[in-house]
């Protein structure tokens, strides 16, 4: 079920009722509690992909208490390499199967050789890329013993499909959220309101931000063709901030709905569209899975130590397979190419770990270069982005050749230009609100806190209203089948 | 936890009050509908066509109250509405090949149509009576009459009544759209829709229980869309003019107008409403059995 659904609206109170209730009961009893409900959340989808995660939760619960055992290293390793097939085979085949069929078929056309396999109808497992590098921490960790793994199979179960964060991250480490699952959990207020507000900024983001922002650029992606090169700028930015508000707004509603029922999730997104450089958009874009890559890929390869060969082809590496686990096109891998190249000279000339701090941390304002720094880098973020939205590459090409044209500067021929430009102001408005709680966990963290709390009532409502007024669809979050 | 509850119960008194207030004056409201066409004794009603091609202010005393993308069964329910309260004695109506595509069965359905469709119907629906032939989305329904009753007060629920409406706009570019919209649904070629076929016949029943003189109207498209529409649809439309061969017909599909004169491959422009309404008003005028 989607968050911004009225299955999830009834969804969410009922299981926040029953959970707090048994909270009286044993541990297990609340763990089995929110074991059930994970299931229950994920087969509203479809039932029959339970089955999936169900054996990927057996298997790695079964290596993980394998390698609790065996000291053996080669034993260990087999053991590894069986939770890693088995995770990645699933993945591979319900997200690759057809993409490499269809390129070996184009490939052996290239040559004068036609074949015709069957591509299959297979439909991507919700969730899937999420869930299988969150069991894969797990089995990793404990084979590198940074992690004593589990006997208890319930907690691990919900470990591995704990709903708020299930089918769209953030991709939890064992080390982190598996503890949670050991000890009882006690309601604390400031966390449930915490929750509460997190969860609206995350509603506010996904359907007043992204939902409208996707309105123009399907249209204008999908209709490149007939539209001008200001039209097409203007679609590259309403996809820029349509995945940041949907994804990040789902990463905001994940982690809200955690904190309700006492759990902290790590945070995916802080503020990227600030940052002053690449190296500093990839430390606060999608960061679970950034570090994720960085941990289990990038560091392993040897990271950026050693030659800068080494460096070049670690990079290389980390960033295209980040760009193939979010989808099977050319375009991901292209898009990945594209941040490695962005990243290579920061890396080079070792100016990748600038910036760790947020922009304008102790000023209001940002200063001129910062400011020029951050138009930069939002630029060649606004110009990757052209490639991951595109249908396929020629499409890519196509779009990016249309913006440089002499319709460059003409009015968008966008239709509705009127709502476009309230899309516009709300993006202004938004933006500013980033800005100003840029410094906490998510910008209306702290926002409003020291106001009447009446006045802070009337700002929710407001947002309440706007979730409302512009619901009514229910748009897929872009990584709702990744 | 209590005290947690509490506040909660607090934060949404006051929305929950403001919701039952305007529930309540737009349930009042819808209540209380009623459609004024003024002194109206001509209507133009249908969907996107006679909206673009047929100008009310050539003809005397005429309202277009076409609204874009209308199949017939909301045109039906529109005019009963309309009729309960007035009285005009012709009628205008858009008829053309794609009115009796089926992809006017997914308008309940669609999400590209289904939402302003429940818009502009939920005073006057009858679902009732279609629903075991066409698929009606009704959790987008009901969805949209919450965003209709809750917001603020909305006086006016007829969002049925259309009007006439056009640019000088030209371009014949997007040929291959406006062809798969309405003759090719989900990569197959579109049908027959029984059901527009049915309330087109409502339609002339109603205007005949009503002693309102109906016209059959279908605007200039041009070639390089006529030359697309199936046979099997052109067929159909011919067979239903014989049918209705008793009513006034005024079959323009086939007629070209210069292609300045088209919105675009199916729809007039300003220009070409012109030149094709006061053609209807001088046609009109020399038919015998219309005066």
């Amino acid at each position: 079920m989607l968050f911004n659904s009225i299955d999830f609206a009834i969804f969410l109170p009922i299981v926040f009722i029953i959970y707090w209730y048994l909270n009286s009961k044993k541990l297990y009893i609340q763990n089995l509690f929110v074991l059930i409900a994970s299931y229950i959340f994920y087969g509203w989808w479809d039932w029959r992909f339970l089955s999936l995660i169900i054996f990927s939760t057996i298997v790695d619960f079964y290596v993980g208490k394998k390698l609790k055992l065996e000291e053996n290293k080669t034993k260990r390793k087999i053991l590894l390499l069986t939770s890693v097939l088995i995770n990645l085979g699933f993945l591979g085949f319900f997200k690759y199967y057809n993409f490499f069929v269809d390129n070996f078929v184009a490939a052996f056309s290239f040559f004068g050789h036609e074949i015709n396999p069957n591509s299959l109808n297979i439909v991507l497992p919700v969730g899937i890329s999420f869930y299988t590098f969150q069991t894969l921490s797990y089995t990793i960790d404990v084979y590198k013993k940074n992690l004593k793994p589990t006997d208890n199979f319930i907690a691990f179960s919900a470990f591995v499909s704990f709903f708020p964060q299930l089918v769209a991250g953030p991709i939890e480490r064992a080390t982190n959220l598996l503890p949670q699952f050991y000890k009882k959990r006690s309601f604390d207020y400031q966390k449930a309101v915490d929750g509460l507000r997190q969860i609206l900024w995350g509603l506010f983001k996904k359907i007043v931000i992204a939902d409208n922002c996707a309105l123009f650029a399907n249209q204008i992606f999908n209709n490149s063709s007939d539209m001008n090169g200001s039209a097409l700028i203007l679609g590259a930015i309403f996809f820029t901030f349509q995945i940041y508000g949907d994804f990040s707004g789902y990463s905001d509603i994940a982690i809200g709905t955690s904190r309700l029922f006492g759990f902290d999730l790590m945070k995916n997104f802080a503020f990227p569209y600030f940052s002053r450089n690449i190296a500093e958009f990839w430390r606060r874009w999608h960061i679970s899975l950034s570090t994720w890559f960085r941990d289990y890929v990038y560091i392993p390869l040897g990271g950026s130590r050693g030659n800068n060969f080494k460096k070049v082809r670690n990079t290389f590496i980390i960033f295209i397979v980040s760009g193939f686990w979010h989808g099977a096109n050319w375009t991901f891998i292209i898009w990945g190419l594209l941040n490695a190249i962005y990243f290579l000279p920061l890396l080079l000339t070792k100016n990748n770990r600038n910036f760790l701090d947020i922009v304008a941390k102790d000023s209001r304002f940002p200063s001129l270069y910062e400011f020029t720094l951050m138009f930069l880098t939002f630029g060649l973020t606004v110009f990757a982005w052209i490639f991951f939205r595109a249908e396929n590459v020629r499409h890519a090409f196509s779009y990016i050749s249309g913006i440089f044209s002499k319709t460059l500067f003409d009015i968008p021929n966008i239709l509705n230009i009127k709502s476009a430009l309230v899309s516009i102001i709300l993006i202004v408005l938004f933006i500013i609100l980033e800005w100003l709680g840029r410094r906490e966990e998510f910008a209306i963290a702290k926002i409003g806190l020291k106001w009447y709390r009446p006045v802070r009532y009337v700002f929710y409502y407001l947002m309440i209203f706007a979730i409302f007024w512009y619901g009514g669809k229910e748009q897929e979050f872009i990584y709702f089948q990744f | 936890m209590k005290l947690f509850i509490r506040r909660l119960f607090v934060f949404f008194v006051f929305p929950i009050i403001y919701i039952i207030i305007n529930s309540i004056i737009n349930y009042y409201y819808f209540q209380n509908i009623k459609v004024n066409i003024g002194t109206k004794n001509m209507l133009i009603a249908g969907d996107s066509h006679p909206k673009r091609a047929i100008n009310p202010v050539y003809f005397k005393n005429a309202k277009n109250i076409s609204q874009y993308a209308e199949p017939y069964v909301l045109t039906y329910w529109k005019l009963k509405e309309i009729l309960k309260y007035n009285k005009f004695d012709t009628l205008l109506l858009g008829f053309s090949p794609h009115n009796i595509s089926n992809f006017n069965d997914y308008k309940f359905y669609d999400p590209k149509w289904s939402g302003e469709m429940f818009k502009r119907s939920y005073p006057i629906e009858e679902f009732n009576k279609i629903d075991n032939q066409i698929e009606i989305d009704y959790k987008k329904y009901y969805n949209i009459i919450m965003r209709q009753f809750i917001f603020y007060p909305i006086k006016n629920h007829n969002n049925f009544i259309g009007s006439y409406s056009n640019s000088k706009k030209s371009s014949l570019d997007n040929l291959k759209g406006a062809v798969k919209r309405h003759y090719f649904w989900k990569n197959n070629t579109a049908s027959i829709s029984k059901i527009s076929v049915s309330y087109l016949d409502s339609i002339i029943n109603l205007c005949g229980r009503n002693k309102i003189k109906i016209i059959l109207v279908s605007s200039p498209v041009h070639e390089s869309y006529l030359n697309k529409i199936p046979l099997k649809i052109l067929s159909k439309y011919k067979s239903l003019k014989n049918i209705y061969n008793n009513h006034i017909i005024i079959d323009q599909l086939k007629t070209q107008y210069p292609d300045t004169f088209y919105r675009n491959p199916d729809h007039l422009n300003k220009y070409g409403a012109n030149k094709f309404s006061k053609y209807l008003y001088n046609t009109l005028n020399k038919k015998k059995d219309y005066n």
